[in-house]
């Protein structure tokens, strides 16, 4: 029953963005989350995001694992170290 | 994981332009795992519990399906192409834009305003012509 911080693609074709969302892993890919605590723009140079670090922190202390991209993006902005 | 590598922004968007273009070539089930795997960032595991199949059969069908992208985008270059037409339509969609403040602040007819407009609508159109379908 983990709890699953992950990426998940919107946005038209060929005009990617991402949310960053908290989802529990059992959920299949029927679009549910628990909750969207950010967003990351591939295209942009250099990539954009904007995140809640507050909320992050918050899942992360509570159990919630953040997948190895998310981790990626995390420590790049400083959410975690 | 070595081989299929989803760590670089570059890769993923890639594949995701490419799954847009290619995706009904692959089997349902590469469909999936590619779409699982490259677009809402599962872990090979969780996809392999998904599909009730193993991790290893999971990232098989991955570098499969991986391949078979890349590969039909080496023989049609759809890819490349609205690539090119995308980045010319930008220049085009700047181009009228520049042009039509001009004609705005020099009060030039209103037809040539208009023809303006509408030809950044169709730049506009071009550019962004995966959002109607």
């Amino acid at each position: 029953m983990a709890v699953k911080i992950r990426l998940r693609r919107m946005g038209a074709k060929k005009s990617p963005f991402y949310r960053i969302v908290v989802a529990d892993s059992r959920f299949p890919r029927d679009g549910r989350f628990i909750e969207e605590i950010g967003t990351y723009n591939p295209l942009t140079e250099p990539s954009e995001i904007k995140i809640d670090a507050e909320k992050a922190q918050q899942w992360i202390k509570n159990g919630a694992q953040p997948t190895d991209t998310v981790r990626v993006i995390l420590k790049k902005n400083g959410i975690l170290e | 994981m070595v081989d299929i590598d989803v760590s670089s922004d570059v890769k993923r968007v890639e594949i995701g332009f490419l799954l847009d273009l290619y995706g009904n070539i692959l089997t349902e089930k590469q469909k999936l795992s590619m779409d699982l795997y490259f677009q809402q960032d599962f872990s090979l595991s969780e996809i392999a519990e998904q599909l009730g199949i193993t991790r290893q059969a999971v990232r098989d069908s991955l570098l499969r399906a991986e391949n078979t992208l890349y590969d039909t985008e080496a023989r049609l270059g759809l890819m490349k192409r609205f690539d090119k037409i995308r980045k010319l339509m930008i220049e085009t969609y700047e181009n009228a834009s520049y042009v039509r403040n001009y004609a705005q602040r020099k009060f030039l007819a209103a037809e040539v305003i208009d023809k303006l407009t509408s030809i950044q609508n169709t730049a506009a159109q071009i550019i962004n012509e995966d959002n109607d379908n």
